[in-house]
């Protein structure tokens, strides 16, 4: 197990340098010019070269990307290009209100999905199983941003149960509809992958075994069965609980939730390669973790996966 | 199967109790409004953005600020006098006024914060807002280490030279570049616990990246007024709409897709319009053919039924642009106006040799709303053979490819700096400020620049009102642009509040006079 996870750990760094010099290069190439942004709607050209001078943008890409990695090794992110403002510091305080939403709507995925995709497996047919499967098509097929404003207009401006937007002070309220909005396209993925999965284990041997020691059905299904039908899931999760920890722009916008996403896309939008070079590593970076530790999950849940780990 | 019942119910259903418990009145004493965007920096020689500008002015103290009506009021300055030569300005600094650490307002910092923006070792993109100063440019290059123009004889007295006349220069003293503030590391604004600290009407006490901002009032308040100010930051308009319906804003921007709900439903009283200091355009690229020839730039505008799109696309919210400058900054409409004329149009073209019609691109940033205006356009383009193929590019790329002049046509809107005609004529036709200074469209003619030149030294009074008048008929008649309008700004106040005036630059609203009216409880 330490092997495998020295070498995971090892790999990280050229997945990181690729990531990394891939963001760089392609700021390089597509149009706009990030001091454009700082100058604003009205300025004289000559300002233009002396903000361009004063931020080293003139240099040869390979010159400022070597800044950039040396400011990395030194734990530096660098400063913004627009806020002049540390990007460590800003990343700092957004990521953990992103993380807070991944984990919030894994929480709506996980419990949403498998508890309607185990209900569909557990009665194959049944009128259960085909409005449980409806609603996972619903929740795949619905645009997050549509999902989303459906969801102020019912639980917050007729129902008023729950506040439209925002981090308010903490509180789950602010929470509840960002996540639900987030989290439904990965339950709905859940849930479908957690029936079909099911439903391929119930017919293995070991259950019919079990089914003809007597043990109560609902043991079966959860206990003996689950388990061997989560491999799949999980990855599921996996996946998605990555992307979510890279921000999740649109749920972010429509929640006005100060997460990454947002502080990425406004840095796209000015080109504010300090900031994006910033984000795109915590992206990276998390996006790699996540995945060890989905591989760790399954050496958990599959004890033969543990014998190879590679 | 009772025992594997989704396990989300209860699940979602504790969610929600927790919420609605958790649901809060809003704080006594707190105004509550919002931003679009994050500020780019609250460093004022870097504010170039809009919401930066907002806080910079709600946070610092500057020797003018702008009244709701645009009007320059003295905030620093107690009094102060222009020389008979229009050039010297003297202000007599308040003696009472202080900064937040305690220290008094001097001379000195006006003079600090005015060099620093013309610092040739941190190159201000708003240091053209100093420009006229006498020895500016000199300074600004590196040349002389001496700014004859600015002085601080003794701690309560600035004088300003500049090298020539210019009346509108009130205005550009209560720009947020030119805000002023106590000095911290490298000459930035000073901080403490992380926040700039400034000497405005508002104290920034909290600023959640991303989030919001709370602000506490520094000037004096009468019974009624709010003694918090709170910004949130909300990006998508459908998100403050909602917040303000539930109740958590007191104040609302109708954004254009909800105009006929709030003009006409329940809130209709309630809605407040103002005529901003905007006019919105299709710029037209005239050093690229075919739009180099007048004629077809004219018959554009006369293909376009720009009073039909104020009617659809606008919602009655703006008023037909008869050249760059907004009415109440000029005088009569100029005469001949571009009215919807598709056989004119056509025929026009037929002159300038596009009989067969011709193909243009029109570029605009990602934006909805821009989107449904330039698909009307194009279709009534269309009409009279032009094709017009509309190009969606972010913000970044957009912009680079405007201000290069490398796009054909493109929509933008020209927002005031201060409340001047020569906002809107010198930056956007003077040749000398082609791409970023302004004039995006390319815009030279020689007779224009001379007059544009007079403009800028002639004092307020009937020649100045003529010569305002004289340059917009004239750069109307030569249709640089897709004349479209000066917006309308709808937005609703709680019931219950009063005092509020939508302001009709940017930074014209200080909310210190906005007041809860003890009558009419909130709602």
């Amino acid at each position: 197990m330490r092997r495998f996870l020295t070498r995971r750990l090892l790999a990280l760094v050229p997945v990181l340098l690729g990531v990394t010099f891939l963001s760089f290069l392609l700021l390089y190439v597509v149009p706009g010019d990030p001091v454009q942004a700082v100058a604003g709607e009205r300025y004289d050209e000559a300002v233009l070269a002396e903000l361009r001078a004063e931020l080293h943008l003139d240099d040869p890409l390979l010159v400022r990307y070597g800044r950039f990695l040396g400011g990395l090794l030194r734990g530096d992110l660098g400063r913004s290009y627009v806020t002049r403002e540390p990007v460590a510091e800003r990343i700092a305080a957004t990521f953990p209100n992103t993380l807070r939403l991944a984990l919030a709507a894994m929480v709506v995925a996980v419990v949403l999905g498998l508890g309607l995709g185990i209900a569909a497996a557990a009665r194959p047919g049944s009128p259960l199983d085909r409005a449980a499967m409806v609603l996972a098509s619903t929740g795949i097929s619905v645009p997050v941003f549509w999902l989303g404003m459906v969801l102020i207009l019912f639980f917050s401006m007729r129902l008023r149960w729950l506040p439209p937007s925002g981090f308010g002070d903490g509180s789950i309220a602010h929470l509840v509809l960002p996540a639900l909005t987030l989290g439904a396209g990965s339950a709905a993925m859940v849930a479908r992958m957690t029936r079909s999965s099911l439903l391929e284990v119930l017919g293995q041997d070991y259950i019919r075994t079990a089914r003809a020691k007597g043990l109560h059905p609902a043991r079966v299904l959860l206990v003996h069965a689950l388990r061997n039908a989560l491999l799949p899931v999980v990855t599921v999760i996996g996946n998605d609980f990555g992307s979510y920890l890279s921000g999740s722009v649109l749920t972010e916008k429509i929640f006005a939730w100060p997460g990454l996403g947002r502080y990425t896309l406004e840095a796209v939008a000015k080109r504010d390669l300090p900031a994006i070079q910033g984000a795109v590593l915590v992206m990276a970076l998390v996006f790699v973790g996540v995945n060890l530790l989905v591989d760790l999950t399954y050496a958990w849940i599959d004890p033969r996966t543990r014998r190879r780990p590679a | 199967m009772r025992a594997l019942r989704p396990a989300a119910w209860p699940a979602l259903l504790a969610l929600a109790l927790a919420a609605a418990c958790t649901g809060g009145a809003p704080e006594d004493g707190t105004f509550r409004g919002y931003v679009s965007e994050e500020p780019q920096s609250l460093d004022p020689a870097f504010a170039v953005d809009q919401t930066s500008g907002t806080l910079a002015s709600l946070i610092y103290p500057g020797l003018f600020r702008f009244e709701p009506d645009g009007t320059p009021r003295p905030d620093l300055a107690a009094s102060w006098e222009l020389s008979a030569d229009g050039t010297t300005y003297t202000f007599h600094l308040d003696a009472g006024r202080r900064f937040e650490d305690g220290r008094p307002v001097r001379a000195a910092d006006v003079a600090r914060c005015f060099r620093r923006l013309l610092d040739p070792a941190r190159p201000s993109p708003r240091r053209w807002v100093l420009e006229r100063l006498a020895g500016a440019a000199d300074f600004r290059d590196g040349r002389s280490d001496a700014l004859p123009g600015l002085a601080a004889p003794d701690d309560s007295t600035v004088v300003l030279r500049l090298a020539a006349p210019f009346s509108p220069f009130p205005g550009l003293l209560a720009m947020p570049a030119t805000r002023i503030y106590p000095a911290g590391a490298n000459g930035a604004p000073a901080r403490a616990g992380g926040l700039p600290v400034g000497g405005g009407p508002w104290r920034l006490a909290e600023w959640r990246a991303g989030d919001r901002f709370r602000l506490e009032r520094r000037a004096p308040a009468e019974p009624g007024e709010f003694t918090r100010l709170e910004l949130r930051v909300i990006p998508q308009p459908f998100t403050a709409v909602a917040e303000f319906e539930v109740g958590n804003l007191d104040l609302l921007r109708v954004p254009l897709a909800e105009a006929g709900h709030w003009l006409d439903g329940e809130w209709s009283d309630r809605v407040l319009r103002r005529d901003e200091l905007v006019v919105s355009y299709i710029g037209l690229n005239v050093r690229r053919p075919p739009l180099d020839d007048r004629r077809v730039r004219q018959a554009l505008n006369y293909a376009v039924d720009v009073e039909a799109l104020i009617r659809t696309v606008r919602a009655r919210a703006a008023r037909r642009a008869h050249g760059p400058v907004p009415p109440s900054l000029r005088g009569p409409d100029p005469g001949e106006p571009f009215r919807y004329r598709p056989e004119r149009a056509r025929e026009l073209l037929a002159e300038a040799g596009y009989a067969e019609g011709l193909e243009i691109e029109i570029w605009q940033k990602e934006n909805p709303e821009v989107s449904r205006l330039l698909e009307a356009v194009q279709a009534y383009l269309a009409e009279v053979g032009v094709k017009a193929r509309i190009v969606v590019r972010d913000w970044g790329a957009f912009k680079d490819a405007v201000n290069r002049g490398s796009a054909d046509a493109f929509f933008l809107d020209w927002l005031a700096d201060y409340p001047d005609a020569e906002n809107f004529l010198v930056p956007l036709f003077h040749s000398s400020n082609q791409g970023g200074g302004g004039n995006r469209v390319g815009y030279a003619d020689t007779y224009t620049d001379l007059l544009l030149d007079e403009l800028q030294g002639t004092p307020p009074g009937p020649a100045r009102r003529a010569l305002v008048d004289q340059l917009n008929a004239m750069v109307y008649q030569e249709a640089p642009w897709i004349w479209l309008w000066h917006p309308v700004s709808l937005q609703v106040l709680r019931p219950g509040l009063s005092g509020y005036e939508p302001p009709v630059i940017f930074n014209g609203q200080d909310y210190l006079r906005v007041r809860r009216d003890a009558a009419l409880p909130d709602a």
